[in-house]
């Protein structure tokens, strides 16, 4: 999952950031309202997490854009401003979530976690089931009938893409660009490493190779 | 009005001097007219006097018995008892003595100066003035007296006097009529600016009119003066809380997610206590933030309507708590409540967070009005609080922090405080679908007759 974080605040956006990558997003972070308001269209993300006072260009306005854009990628507002008229003001402007601010980081994982699932149509249960597989995302393992399987950070962010977007196709280098930011080294020999370990742990037909097209989560249905 | 009237009044004071002024006016008047007319009196009688005086020496004949009274030349009057006009005439040892005087002695004072006039009082509650003078005829040395009664001038001068005074009183009752009715009018111009300092208060209007009377113009210029500065200075501080809390809001937000550091999670004693703190200082603010609302100065920016405001209120309570409750919206059509909107979705948004809380499955919003005040009332079907003391320490538990539940009551506390603004009330009852009602009431904004 690629997530973008806009927040002008520099230290909440390094604590954001450091809690995120450990829950297995990769994250780009930006300050400015005029770059954000570009960004989601020349990157490809899965979610943005939105702060509404920003330098340069309004976060109600950049989300407004956005919507008047076509775009449809999940936006969790992030605000100090969290009055109930505030909130409606938000939703109203294509907001699909509203916190505010100060919350618990936990608070904002969860409703992320809900958020994107709600956008690939997953439910919103604590665990993310999906083909008899069972991710818990908190704890960032697999449920297998013998026990709890632990998974690695990048194993993990992986595992959860693929679930989210069971029985297609998806290339290297689609899952390059949803699992990387955009500072990082994006190696297509990474991902063949970790669907050989996840195949290792889980079972090899889990993971489906397609020679010269890509990989399909199957998971353990037949 | 005011059931007490202060001590002082323009209008009674107005009235005092014009009485005292115009009285005193009537008193001088009155004296004068006493003295003019006394010496008009005095003047008129006395050359009638003088007249009788010549017309009695000229009525003396002379006859072979000596000097005698010529009745012929005399004026009847004298001989008509108590008539009012007398003389008496003396001679070497004899007198004469008109008819009129009957048996009334009037006393000649032989030391009276000749020629000169005295009063005195005559019979019959006559006044009398008096004349003596001393003639020489036919060799004889006369002194005649004549006396003539000026007590009718002096009724006719009284009944003048009397109507005069009554007239005057008249004058008088009917000045201070006009001059009340003339206050009432001079003075509606202030009563005027009262019932728009009423309207100010309620908001529906920003500053006095200054189309008033000249007199009153500066001091209306200085309200409206000193009505603007309030409002900045209240919009600045109002501005100033809101900046400042909201400024305060992300450093906390970096603490929130500092305090679940890794580092500090094993440390649980610590970590407990720092988030508790952290909370505090979280609620504290929502508080004061929610008291910096409020109806504004200016007046009610964005009435709240609830077929327009509520359902996208019911839809961001959904999304919060990512669950779906049967809600139910009863109010009527159309409606407009004269508050400030974003106060009013505050108030809901806090009471129905509260009955997501706490809700089983279903929530029933009623919007009603009664003749002096607007009545909202938010119940649902959780569990409800059924000691009415618990329902008091609900409210009052925003105060405080139950870790239980973080935030409990702090919703309804500030939901409470953001009523309180618009001088409503806020209290918790038994709802019919069996869990917590929350009444609200807010009376209606009063532009007059308060």
């Amino acid at each position: 999952m690629r997530l973008l974080l806009i927040e002008d605040h520099v230290p909440l956006a390094d604590e954001l950031l450091r809690r995120l990558r450990t829950e297995g997003y990769a994250c780009d972070w930006l300050v400015d309202g005029r770059d954000a308001s570009r960004a989601p269209f020349d990157e490809v993300y899965d979610a943005v997490i939105l702060d509404l006072g920003l330098p340069g260009k309004n976060g109600l306005d950049i989300l407004r854009e956005w919507r008047a854009g076509k775009l449809a990628l999940p936006v969790l507002v992030l605000t100090a401003r969290n009055s109930w008229s505030d909130r409606i003001a938000g939703l109203e402007a294509g907001a699909d979530d509203y916190l505010g601010k100060p919350f618990h980081p936990d608070e904002l994982v969860l409703r992320l976690r809900a958020l994107i699932r709600r956008s690939h149509g997953a439910d919103a249960s604590p665990l993310l089931t999906v083909n008899e597989l069972v991710l818990d995302e908190g704890r960032q393992c697999v449920d297998g009938p013998e026990g709890e399987i632990p998974l690695t950070g990048g194993e993990f962010a992986l595992l959860r893409y693929l679930m989210l977007h069971p029985d297609k196709i998806l290339s290297k280098w689609q899952l390059a660009e949803h699992l990387y930011s955009m500072d990082a080294e994006r190696n297509s020999n990474v991902i063949e490493v970790h669907v050989s370990h996840l195949r290792d742990k889980l079972g090899k037909s889990v993971i489906e190779t397609r020679r010269g097209q890509g990989y399909i989560f199957r998971g353990l249905g037949s | 009005m005011n059931p007490a009237p202060p001590a002082h009044s323009l209008r009674r004071q107005l009235g005092i001097a014009v009485l005292v002024v115009l009285t005193v006016l009537g008193s001088a008047v009155a004296i004068g007219a006493n003295i003019l007319f006394d010496r008009i009196q005095a003047r008129v009688i006395e050359a009638d006097v003088a007249a009788s005086t010549e017309r009695l020496l000229a009525a003396i004949r002379m006859a072979g018995s000596g000097p005698f009274l010529d009745q012929a030349r005399l004026d009847p009057a004298y001989n008509r008892p108590l008539s009012g006009h007398y003389f008496i005439i003396s001679f070497a040892d004899r007198q004469w003595r008109s008819r009129s005087l009957w048996d009334t002695e009037i006393a000649v004072s032989t030391s009276d100066p000749p020629g000169r006039y005295r009063s005195m009082p005559g019979p019959d509650g006559q006044q009398l003035l008096l004349l003596s003078r001393d003639f020489t005829r036919f060799g004889q040395r006369f002194t005649i007296t004549v006396a003539s009664d000026y007590s009718h001038l002096v009724a006719e001068f009284h009944r003048g006097l009397a109507l005069f005074t009554a007239l005057w009183l008249l004058a008088l009752g009917m000045t201070l009529i006009t001059l009340n009715s003339w206050m009432a009018r001079a003075l509606q111009p202030v009563s005027r600016a009262r019932s728009q300092v009423a309207e100010i208060q309620a908001g529906e209007r920003q500053a006095l009119d200054e189309d008033v009377p000249l007199e009153l113009l500066p001091l209306i210029r200085q309200i409206n003066a000193l009505l603007e500065e309030t409002r900045h200075a209240l919009s600045r501080s109002r501005y100033a809380l809101g900046n400042l809390g909201h400024a305060l809001k992300t450093p906390l937000a970096v603490l929130f997610t500092l305090v679940e550091r890794e580092q500090l999670r094993q440390l649980p004693e610590l970590h407990q206590s720092l988030r508790t703190q952290l909370d505090q200082i979280d609620q504290r603010i929502s508080r004061e933030l929610s008291q910096s609302q409020g109806p504004s100065a200016s007046g009610v920016q964005q009435s709240f309507a609830p077929d327009r405001d509520l359902p996208p209120l019911v839809d961001a309570l959904e999304r919060a708590h990512r669950r779906r409750l049967a809600v139910e919206l009863r109010h009527a059509a159309g409606l407009m409540l004269p508050f400030e909107r974003a106060d009013m979705l505050e108030v809901l948004g806090n009471l129905l967070d509260n009955a997501w809380k706490w809700a089983g499955s279903r929530v029933l919003v009623t919007i009603d009005e009664a003749p002096a005040e607007w009545r909202l009332r938010v119940a649902d079907d959780g569990p409800g609080i059924d000691v009415p003391d618990d329902r008091e320490q609900a409210l009052a538990r925003g105060y405080r922090l139950d870790e239980s539940v973080a935030g409990q009551g702090l919703g309804l506390a500030i939901a409470a405080d953001i009523v309180a603004t618009y001088r409503g009330s806020l209290r918790l009852d038994h709802s019919p679908l069996g869990g917590l009602e929350v009444h609200v009431q807010l009376p209606k904004p009063q532009g007059r007759n308060y």
